[in-house]
């Protein structure tokens, strides 16, 4: 009696195709011995096939129209979206340049060391470094989620000029925090850590509210 | 704008035509998208948040949406197209603000099928053979009492048909954890459909 038996994640794999060569060899070595695996295949296929055959559409209740209809003058007569500017590639690019403008110049000829030995956050983390980026890294996860999961209403040129912008942001946060790694003391440095941060979540922001007004 | 429509090759006419009056502002020619595509969307909602009311306010977001948007479809797919993937967008929009909140509220996804089946979908809606009707009704309910993360891959892979690098793009979550997902879904699927 074969008591190994596979489990339901192998036998769901096994039906969609996805195991590799040793994997799949193994499961239809298996499956070719043991009627309880065997069954538990053919009720799984029987529910991905139901899935597959289930209506694709349903009758919405009477009262939807009504209430999109009452939401329809409103809903164009709202303020355009707000992060309409984005689609401007230029405006998008200037952004990035002050962006990259106002990091050389405000992190200190000192920050170089750091950045030089690795950008970003060293192993032994400053007590700042890490109460400003704990201040900041739920929000931001929280946000980049979001946006990500919209990506694909966006056009592939705004997608391009997000990912752009944020690359711009997130080096001037790691040139930010090498900085104050190296200089975990300074208050000026936290602050502007801070802003940059800021400045971060506000773009996300306005990114989430450019896809969800799509 | 009218150019662009213009270039879709496989929309019917007639629903282009629509499209361009919409985004006009004629809302006569927008009821009539809506009655083309809105059947499809409820199912959608329906699937993917679990509950009927919150079906109906999904759909009603989602025309309000496309309402709004209209002019910015490209034509580089088929309106139904644009349309449901902009739904899916919505659905898994406020499908993460509801997760937000029943985390901030302490309640649990818990790897359990959840036992809220007291707004369940859709016993005469089913337009299937009489001996299938008990069948998709069962596997609906048990559709809609899947953990949210477990029935959002489920609905997107195996009823709608996207793929998991679809699903991961659209949900921003990696595809092995929509496999897992799907996986968990299918036994959970399994188990209470033999109850």
């Amino acid at each position: 009696m074969n008591t190994d038996h596979l489990d339901t994640e192998t036998l769901s794999a096994y039906a969609d195709d996805e195991l590799k060569a040793v994997a799949l060899t193994r499961a239809e070595r298996h499956l070719s011995t043991c009627d309880h695996c065997s069954a538990l295949l053919v009720r799984l296929r029987g529910v991905v096939t139901a899935a597959g055959a289930l209506p694709r559409e349903m009758e919405p209740p009477p009262e939807v129209w009504g209430a999109i209809r009452s939401r329809l003058a409103d809903a164009r007569s709202a303020p355009d979206r707000p992060a309409r500017w984005w689609h401007n590639g230029w405006l998008a690019a200037a952004a990035a340049v002050i962006l990259v403008a106002g990091t050389a110049l405000l992190v200190p000829r000192g920050a170089g060391k750091a950045k030089g030995a690795k950008l970003g956050v060293p192993h032994t983390t400053p007590v700042v470094l890490a109460s400003v980026e704990k201040n900041y890294a739920p929000t931001i996860t929280e946000l980049r989620e979001t946006l990500n999961s919209q990506r694909a209403v966006l056009s592939p040129n705004t997608v391009k000029t997000l990912d752009h912008s944020l690359a711009v942001i997130d080096s001037a946060i790691a040139e930010a925090s090498a900085a104050l790694a190296a200089d975990p003391a300074s208050a000026a440095l936290a602050d502007m850590l801070a802003a940059y941060y800021e400045r971060k979540v506000e773009f996300l922001k306005r990114a989430t509210n450019l896809s969800s007004s799509m | 704008m009218s150019a662009r429509l213009a270039l879709v090759p496989d929309e019917p006419s007639d629903e282009r035509s629509l499209a361009r009056r919409a985004v006009a502002g004629d809302e006569a020619a927008f009821e009539q998208l809506y009655h083309a595509h809105s059947g499809r969307v409820f199912a959608l909602c329906l699937r993917m948040s679990g509950a009927r009311q919150a079906a109906a306010e999904l759909t009603q977001d989602v025309f309000v949406h496309i309402w709004k948007r209209l002019g910015t479809w490209r034509g580089e797919s088929a309106l139904s197209t644009w349309i449901h993937r902009l739904a899916v967008n919505v659905v898994l929009s406020n499908v993460r603000t509801e997760q937000r909140r029943q985390k901030h509220e302490g309640s649990d996804d818990g790897g359990r099928i959840a036992d809220n089946n007291d707004d369940h979908p859709r016993a005469a809606e089913a337009s299937v053979q009489p001996k299938s009707v008990e069948d998709a009704i069962d596997l609906e309910n048990a559709i809609a009492a899947l953990p949210p993360g477990a029935r959002t891959v489920f609905v997107l892979h195996d009823v709608e048909g996207y793929q998991h690098n679809e699903i991961a793009t659209l949900t921003g979550t990696a595809e092995g954890t929509c496999r897992a997902q799907l996986h968990r879904a299918r036994q959970l699927l399994m188990e209470a459909l033999d109850r």
